[in-house]
């Protein structure tokens, strides 16, 4: 689906962000690139729908090179992206004109758009609200309209970064059960965070550091490998690490919460 | 959103299913009525209109109750013109009232609410995003792509004026705020005060702009054609309604 092959880029103060990246997504699939601040996440995926072009090494989406100028509107409607801050994403007054933007952009016919527009904003929950003023939302429904603006182009892909770092934990949770959604329904995800505990559910995750690709595998292997250098992981992880360590659970066992740590130690019938 | 100034209030009556370009150029036709009628009186049949235009759209009181934060403005207006109107003094004193004062004051204010009255009338019984498409669709014959705009870029820039000012204004607020929390002497100095306001609102949108115009571009912007959310479509009612406020009009400014 996406492919990058060599990338590296300098922004044009001639600070070297991204460092000889290689990195391919598959589709259907859920990954998360974990990072702490300015290890260069957000560089790397504006990569992914041409926002940003590489200074050496080669984009590609759906195989199509986003370095070309002609099929960067095609690659765009393909890989939809939502943004950090809830409140510099609204282009509309309200909630329906915000999400119909994309769609307009396309130039459909207006009832074309009414329809998509009302399937995104039902994928997010906010159908009570699709006549409300921007203005009067929450950042957590700022940020399900913007993830609604973005379906109603009907992407493939779908790109998050650190949407949830501006929320309350309520609809940090919320905005986390609808990305797993969207995959469960056949969306490629990736999943831009700084976050460990936002890391675990996905297939797979890739850590950054400096612009470079720390580790690359499943949330159980990077995790590990994370535990393994000494560095702190979330607590009921190190837990369930030591348990294994100790042989009292299985080393299969790879819970995302302590929730379902604790099933797996006393389960509740 | 009912009660704010100019803010839009959902119905279904026949001023809401108007074409927007056909209110607008109503509320354009009227404003030229409304500055060229010099005589309280002419006013009054425009007050007694917007009541029953008013009530055709059934939005009730709202839309005058909206007015209500730009009372002060009209006394001021009103105060001014009394004060400083050349002509015979109401009361024996060296700062008095003048009797034309008093006449014109009322004529201008007059006007000036009644023209807010309309507008707000316009905003009411129309969503921005239809006030938009109208103005663009307005706006599309005239060759601005010459001074280096389209039609839709000028369209595009009013529906997000419409969230950016009010959120703006909002984040303005916070900062204020967090500044007067720290111990800033906001209220001694109101130059130095301004400026500290000034300079973090301005980076802020600096940024915000970046932002957003990120955002736009990667849901497909590009700045020419585009369409919208909602199509407009010029019924028999709409060429009725125009050919009577531009018969209206015409008589009036020229019989
Ligand atoms: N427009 C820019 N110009 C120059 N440097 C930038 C720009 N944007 C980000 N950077 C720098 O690039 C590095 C990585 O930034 P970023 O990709 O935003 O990291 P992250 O999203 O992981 O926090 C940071 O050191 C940041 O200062
Ligand atoms: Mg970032």
């Amino acid at each position: 689906m996406i492919e990058l092959k060599g990338v590296s880029y300098s922004y044009p103060n001639g600070h070297k962000v991204l460092d000889n990246i290689d990195i391919r997504i598959e589709k259907g699939s859920f990954t998360t690139i974990l990072g702490d601040n300015g290890s260069g996440k957000s560089t790397l995926i504006r990569h992914m729908n041409g926002l940003l072009k590489p200074s050496h090494g080669v984009v590609s989406v759906c195989g199509v090179d986003t370095a070309s100028p002609t099929d960067i509107w095609k690659i765009r409607q393909t890989v939809g992206m939502v943004f950090q801050d809830p409140h510099s994403q609204a282009v509309g007054a309200t909630v329906e004109e915000d999400v119909a933007f994309g769609p307009e952009n396309l130039a459909l016919e207006s009832d074309e758009i009414r329809l998509l527009v009302t399937n995104a904003i039902a994928n997010v929950g906010l159908e009570c609200l699709e006549d409300s003023l921007l203005m009067s939302l929450s950042g957590g429904q700022l940020q399900k309209t913007a993830i609604a603006g973005v379906l109603a182009m009907v992407p493939e892909i779908l790109i998050f970064d650190e949407v949830t770092s501006m929320l309350d934990s309520d609809s940090r949770s919320q905005i986390i059960d609808i990305v797993r959604q969207l995959n469960k329904r056949g969306k490629t995800v990736v999943y831009v965070t700084h976050h460990m505990e936002e890391a675990l559910f996905a297939d797979r995750v890739i850590v950054l550091e400096n612009g470079s690709i720390a580790s690359d595998g499943t949330p159980r292997d990077v995790f590990r490998e994370i535990y393994a250098s000494g560095r702190k992981v979330p607590p009921h992880l190190e837990l369930a690490f030591r348990l294994q360590d100790a042989g009292m659970i299985s080393p299969d066992v790879f819970p995302v919460d302590a929730l379902s740590l604790k099933e797996e130690i006393c389960p509740s019938r | 959103m009912e009660g704010f100034l100019f803010s839009y209030v959902a119905g279904k009556s026949i001023l809401h299913g108007l074409d927007p370009r056909v209110k607008i150029f109503s509320v354009m036709c009227l404003s030229i009525l409304i500055f060229r009628s010099s005589a309280l009186v002419d006013l009054l049949v425009f007050a007694l209109l917007f009541v029953g235009l008013t009530i055709l759209a059934g939005s009730g009181l709202s839309g005058i109750r909206s007015v209500r934060p730009l009372l002060p403005i009209f006394v001021f207006i009103f105060l001014i013109h009394s004060f400083f109107t050349e002509g015979a003094a109401l009361f024996n004193s060296q700062f008095s009232p003048t009797y034309e004062g008093l006449l014109k004051g009322s004529l201008v204010t007059v006007r000036f609410i009644l023209l807010i009255l309309y507008g707000s009338l316009l905003t009411s019984t129309t969503r921005p995003a239809v006030i938009t498409a109208g103005i663009e669709r307005i706006l599309r014959p005239l060759p601005l792509r010459r001074v280096g705009v389209t039609s839709f870029e000028m369209a595009t820039m009013m529906s997000l004026a419409l969230y950016f000012v009010p959120h703006l204004l909002w984040y303005a607020g916070q900062i204020k705020d967090s500044q007067l929390s720290r111990g800033s002497k906001y209220r001694r100095d109101p130059i130095s005060g301004t400026l500290s306001l000034a300079i973090p609102v301005l980076k802020g949108s600096m940024r915000m702009a970046d932002d957003v115009a990120m955002a736009m571009e990667s849901r497909c912007y590009q700045g020419n054609f585009r369409t919208s959310l909602f199509e407009l479509k010029m019924t028999a009612r709409d060429v009725l309604v125009c050919s009577i406020v531009l018969g209206v009009t015409a008589l009036v400014l020229y019989a």
